[in-house]
């Protein structure tokens, strides 16, 4: 009796769950897209800070040229400004990263490890009892194909568990995370306009403090170091260009996201998604290579 | 692009940017007018201060935004973590029932 009922209880529970398992699947997805492009605006955010206070710099420098002392004084007080400007990327940062853990939990809670390790445990249970079957009675208790289905019943509690969360999870706080992936997307937006502006008039002022002047005056210290100044504001800014690709993904993600709270599924998106997640990856590890 | 955003494009590309290009130039230019010099730099450092400005404004409109998700998303973490417990705890479950039934059933078959 018993051997006939496992495998229609086991098979319906596996079939139940089968289409929430590919949802779980989606949800990982974009979840690691999601963590990844955290990070990479983390390090663009840095990128930023870092341009918006050299440019500053750089311009407080040129604007005293010529300067008497009293006024070189209010060049560098009208400057003041780009310290509040960090606090405000700071704080951006923060939210950033607060961000990733979200993505993170999110990650954490569609692995699916722990099922297949009760999976497993039930499987050997299954063919302990199998084996006890025939010890006691001298007939297998189970058959093959039931031991099975007892096996890829056993994950299924906590599968169906997993699947409740998701769903819940994406119901209560979808919405939000929908427009705070569309925030994200325009502070990326403005954060390459900043960046993009602040790396020309730094490569510009360069070009005229370090590298036109000393020439036309007569004035290289050291060849080596003019050289290697002209270099730097010939060659261009390789971090710059691509986040003009990190802005393209930022919108793949917000699709994704769409798809997944609405239950649509598309696994071209989701390739595009992943392949994202791997450039935008790329990108935060060559705006750090280019900052040591 | 709003009109904020806007101003702010053009006051960088198109007003202190070509300064910036031809800052030498023009410094030059002034010759020994040292008090119209100070005016002009004097006027280059506010032009900065004001598109700081802007670009706090605009940095600080995206802030707040996002600030009025945090709560929602310190609580979606909060969930997610107790989800996360109870699934592991099933999990857990699920392999000590495997390893209890297969324990018993070695030592019945000992028996």
């Amino acid at each position: 009796m018993l051997s006939r009922r496992i495998p229609w209880l086991a098979a319906s529970l596996v079939l139940s769950l089968a289409c929430a398992s590919v949802r779980t699947d989606h949800a990982r997805t974009v979840a690691t897209a999601g963590a990844a492009s955290a990070r990479a605006m983390d390090a663009v955010l840095v990128l930023a800070e870092e341009t918006a206070v050299d440019a500053d710099s750089a311009r407080a420098l040129s604007e005293s040229g010529g300067l008497a002392r009293d006024s070189r004084r209010q060049v560098l007080e009208r400057h003041e400004g780009i310290i509040a400007l960090v606090g405000d990327l700071e704080r951006l940062r923060r939210h950033t990263k607060l961000l990733g853990r979200y993505f993170d939990a999110l990650h954490s809670l569609t692995e699916t490890e722990g099922d297949v390790r009760a999976r497993e445990a039930a499987a050997q249970a299954a063919s302990a009892a199998s084996d006890l079957g025939r010890e006691l009675s001298g007939s297998t208790l189970l058959t093959a194909s039931d031991r099975d289905l007892l096996a890829k019943s056993a994950g299924l509690a906590a599968r169906g568990a997993r699947e409740a969360a998701l769903s819940r999870e994406l119901e209560a706080h979808g919405a939000a995370i929908e427009q705070e992936l569309a925030l994200q997307q325009a502070l990326l937006v403005a954060l390459r306009r900043s960046i993009r502006v602040d790396s020309a008039s730094l490569r510009e002022l360069a070009a005229q403090r370090d590298v036109a002047a000393p020439f036309v005056n007569d004035a290289i210290a050291d060849a080596r170091v003019w050289i290697s100044n002209r270099r730097s504001v010939v060659l261009p800014p390789p971090a710059v260009e691509s986040l003009g690709n990190a802005a393209d993904a930022a919108s793949r993600l917000r699709g994704a996201w769409a798809a997944l709270v609405s239950g649509r599924f598309d696994g071209t998106a989701w390739s595009a998604v992943l392949a994202d997640a791997e450039d935008l990856l790329a990108l935060a590890h060559s705006i750090r290579e280019t900052r040591r | 692009m709003t009109a904020r955003a806007d101003l702010l494009e053009k006051l960088r590309t198109k007003v202190r940017a070509p300064v910036e290009r031809r800052a030498d130039e023009i410094l030059d230019g002034f010759g020994d007018d040292n008090e119209g010099l100070a005016a002009f730099q004097l006027a280059r450092a506010d032009l900065d201060a004001l598109i700081t400005r802007l670009e706090r404004d605009e940095l600080r409109a995206i802030d707040q935004s996002l600030a009025a998700h945090q709560s929602e998303l310190l609580a979606g973490i909060h969930e997610m973590g107790e989800s996360l417990h109870s699934v592991k705890t099933l999990s857990h479950a699920a392999e000590i029932f495997g390893t209890v039934v297969g324990l018993v059933a070695r030592i019945v078959a000992l028996a």
